[in-house]
């Protein structure tokens, strides 16, 4: 009997030892291990995303003067139309590693636009500006390089600062802006507080020189999204999970019209009427930024060529139109003594029945199949015109001067 | 309409907490209908009108039931159950494959009547299928022939209702057995964290298997039956091997979230899979891929039929019409009805196998000894694999001429470049790899620790912090490897 009380009351007194040890947790350990088992289960799922691919497609970094610009050296991989998967190069272009310096009779081609240009969702090697450099070297009988400086969002002011700050040091003879729908809406102010949309100003004044306005790109930086995308603008650039977990914010910010689906305004296509009033209001901007952009060109002893690209509503495949903007283009074009192509009204004139839908990808971007339609239809126009190209004229001697 | 709750969504992630949270704030008395609430709005979510549907179909089978359990015409209630049941599933289900063989079968049989093809064909209705209609049918028929063979009704409605619309099972199973969920559901339930953290690993695991390994499939699997005229050899292989990984992610992952959740809330729901594709044989095989469906088709469809208790010829019919009826029950066509043919007569020709080698000659017994060494095992299993996976081809063809295209590009040797971008674009091996690797982590947890050292093993046992810090990156992962946009579960449409 005693025994048994015995061993009872070690037994208790075993309970309380175990239940004292319960209640002072370990919080050192505690913490410790978190840190631990925090840094090694992430550093497991960044290399697993490193092997996949995955939190790749952030590709804009801050910028003061431009706005934003694509991050140098960077792979980025897109998924969400088509598919590709690219190293930026050191210039922070969707372009294989370039030198400034060119050889003798080497023809240079320098593309600007926005995502349009920039192709990602095609491989690099099957989009227009990789297309055309083969075509050109073949109709022209001599090595030409296509540039892209195509950047995604980027507006014809940026495409002029890009071509200010960095292209005009590659030398091309011939630079092309890429003009497609919506180009007007991005030369005006932008107070959206996303990266996409911050961009500089550049205003003409009476002397038809313009004036290089940074109101909105230095407000943007001075908010609270501004400053924490400078702040982590490393982890932005190296960590895939940083990436990620910006995807997952995305989708947490689209919880509440996902909760209440039916009160949310279907989206809203404005009429054509509408955005012809809107294009004739605002053309002043866009005529002046080509007209002072070729003549900077003209200055580099560089010819220009517009180039009106189509555009699709996206998943719908209906042509996105505008008469009086093709007009005005055109106008422009010919008072700025450069090229013209409108790609848009040659794809009509190639589809028949409105069958848009092998040109396009879901999202609106060109497919394979575009890109190498536009890549034809610049090359039978750049070798048809070349005598009236300024640049395209110099002796082969003057690249060297370049 | 609001944004359906499906297990994948967010909203789900918002969902959940809150409905365990309350569950276990609240007194246990109010538990029961608040379930009941949160299974409704659960259910409402996706399309309030037909939240009436299910409130209908409760009603009624609870009075049914409580009439068969009460003695007098206990038979004819039952009867009368089962019509109405398999009539709503089949007014919901079937009534546009009824019209469209019926239309099917005018244009072959009005030239031969006479009759102009109009005037016997029907048009078709524009009926919305209700969500997990098949599964609380299903559940609602075992519930009053159990009762009708003797079973105790369920005298609370509320405990009844719940049991028809718990939210973790209702729209894709696993197909419950009422007395198992009753005794659960009566017994005091005790708050605790081992049982919520388990359910979380169950979420966790499914939503991976989900969101990671079978939407990442599915786009590969799409490409492949989108083409089925172009598809070369290798290709098809791939795409049929695909499905098979991606009905089996997406199904068993579906179970692992609702089970999972139901864990948290203190029920246990069955398990609906066993590691099917490493079956010996096909019978083994359909003891383990959809353990819940395949088991009511046998207790309520295959005894009833007579069994195996009856002739040779008999038994191998009940098995084809089962299996027949268990594909149709899939879906409103006839490559379902195809695919369950099939699996019913490999389920004859592996019974008519089985009495072969039970037989007393030398060839019997040299057979059975094949199959217990390793590589008759393996043999086996790899035959009854790709015996599923022909099946899968009729499973996920459009049509029944379409899976045979698919069944002769596995032959041919041309390749074509369909798959190309779909297999680029897709990270399927890193995601099963991650998997993998995961799913070591934590079964080999204890063979892992052996490696440590005494004195490292202790200070590295994890503790809860470490534990969700695991959990957190293990979401990441799953989150980062899923493609862009949600795909739905493919036992939704069944």
């Amino acid at each position: 009997m005693k025994t048994d009380l015995a061993t009872t009351n070690e037994k208790s007194s075993q309970d309380t030892t175990n239940s004292g040890i319960k209640k002072s947790y370990p919080y050192f350990k505690a913490s410790f291990q978190f840190l631990f088992f925090s840094v090694a289960s992430l550093l497991l799922v960044e290399c697993i995303f490193y092997f996949a691919r995955v939190g790749e497609s952030d590709h804009l970094r801050p910028d003061l003067k431009l706005g934003f610009k694509p991050f140098a050296n960077k792979r980025i991989t897109q998924r969400s139309e088509g598919f590709g998967s690219f190293l930026f190069n050191s210039f922070g272009m969707q372009n294989n590693e370039i030198a400034p310096s060119k050889q003798v009779g080497t023809m240079r081609v320098a593309v600007f636009g926005d995502s349009y240009v920039e192709s990602l969702q095609v491989p690099r090697e099957q989009n227009y500006c990789s297309l055309l450099a083969l075509a050109l070297t073949e109709k022209l009988g001599r090595p030409v390089e296509v540039l892209n400086f195509g950047v995604s969002n980027y507006s014809i002011a940026q495409d002029y600062l890009r071509y200010q700050n960095l292209a005009k040091s590659f030398h091309p003879d011939l630079v092309i802006v890429a003009y497609r729908v919506g180009e007007t809406e991005k030369v005006l102010p932008d107070n959206r507080p996303s990266l996409a949309f911050v961009r500089p100003m550049l205003f003409p004044l009476e002397d038809k020189t313009l004036r290089y306005d940074n109101t909105t790109v230095s407000n943007f930086y001075r908010s609270k999204e501004g400053k924490r995308l400078i702040s982590t603008q490393f982890l932005r650039e190296y960590s895939r999970i940083w990436s990620t977990v910006g995807r997952m914010q995305q989708n947490w910010s689209t919880l509440p019209t996902a909760l209440n689906a039916a009160k949310v305004a279907p989206t809203v296509i404005a009429e054509e009427s509408t955005r012809e009033k809107f294009v004739s209001c605002y053309w002043y901007l866009i005529d002046a930024l080509i007209k002072n952009f070729a003549k900077e060109c003209a200055a580099d002893h560089t010819a220009m060529l517009i180039m009106r690209t189509p555009m699709v509503h996206p998943g719908e495949y209906i042509l996105s139109r505008n008469k009086v903007e093709v007009e005005q283009l055109k106008a422009t074009a010919r008072a700025a003594n450069a090229g013209f192509i409108n790609i848009d009204e040659s794809l009509q004139k190639r589809v028949s029945n409105n069958d848009y839908k092998p040109y396009f990808l879901d999202g609106s971007h060109f497919s394979q199949k575009m890109h190498q339609f536009v890549a034809e239809q610049l090359a039978d126009k750049i070798a048809n015109d070349s005598v009236s190209y300024s640049g395209m004229n110099r002796p082969a001697s003057d690249n060297t001067l370049k | 309409m609001v944004a359906s709750l499906l297990f994948n969504s967010l909203t789900y992630l918002l969902f959940l907490p809150l409905v365990v949270l309350v569950f276990w704030l609240l007194p246990h008395r109010f538990r029961s209908t608040f379930l009941l609430l949160a299974s409704l709005y659960f259910y409402m979510s996706w399309l309030p009108i037909y939240g009436f549907l299910l409130v209908a179909l409760i009603v009624t089978n609870y009075f049914l039931g409580q009439l068969i359990g009460s003695g007098k015409h206990s038979g004819r209630y039952l009867a009368l159950g089962v019509i109405f049941n398999l009539t709503t599933l089949s007014y919901y289900k079937y009534a546009n494959f009824a019209i469209e063989s019926w239309n099917t079968a005018t244009k072959i049989i009005s030239p031969w009547l006479q009759v102009p093809t109009q005037s016997l064909s029907f048009p078709l209705q524009n009926i919305l299928l209700p969500l997990g209609i098949s599964f609380f049918v299903f559940e609602f028929i075992h519930y009053l022939t159990d009762v009708y063979k003797g079973g105790k009704p369920i005298a609370n409605f509320v405990n009844f209702s719940l049991f028809a619309s718990f939210f973790p099972s209702q729209i894709a199973g696993p197909i419950k057995r009422y007395q198992d969920f009753i005794k659960q559901l009566e017994r005091p339930r005790i708050f605790s964290t081992e049982a919520i953290e388990r359910g979380l690993r169950l979420i966790l695991q499914g939503l991976f298997k989900k969101v990671a390994i079978a939407d990442n499939l599915a786009p590969i699997v799409s490409a492949g039956f989108a083409n089925t005229g172009s598809l070369g050899g290798l290709e098809a292989w791939i795409a049929a091997c695909a499905f098979a990984g991606q009905i089996y992610c997406d199904f068993s992952g579906y179970t692992d979230m609702g089970r999972g959740s139901a864990i948290m809330l203190g029920f246990d729901l069955p398990d609906n899979f066993n590691w099917p594709y490493i079956a010996k044989n096909l019978p083994d095989f359909w003891k383990r891929w959809h353990i819940s469906l395949s088991s009511w088709l046998r207790d309520y469809l295959y005894i009833p039929l007579g069994g195996s208790k009856c002739s040779l010829s008999r038994r191998h019919s009940n098995l084809i019409v089962t299996m027949l009826l268990g594909g149709l029950w899939h879906g409103a066509a006839w490559h379902y009805v195809v695919w369950g043919a099939f699996h019913g007569i490999g389920l004859v020709i592996c019974h008519s196998y089985d009495s072969l080698i039970k037989k007393d000659t030398v060839l019997a017994r040299n057979l059975t000894k094949f199959h217990t060494t390793s590589g008759g095992i393996a043999l086996s299993a790899l035959l009854t694999f790709l015996f599923v996976l022909v099946g899968w081809v009729f499973f996920r063809a459009d049509t029944v001429n379409e899976s045979l295209q698919v069944l002769q590009a596995m032959f041919s040797t041309q390749s074509s470049s369909c798959l190309t971008e779909a297999l680029e674009k897709y990270p399927v091996a890193i995601a099963i790899a991650a998997y993998v690797i995961g799913r070591l982590l934590v079964d080999r947890k204890k063979q892992l620790e052996a490696l440590l050292p005494q004195s490292l093993r202790a200070s590295l046992a994890p503790l809860a912090p470490a534990r969700i810090a695991c959990y957190i990156a293990f979401f990441i992962c799953a989150f980062g490897l899923s493609p862009a946009g949600k795909t739905p579960f493919i036992y939704f449409q069944f």
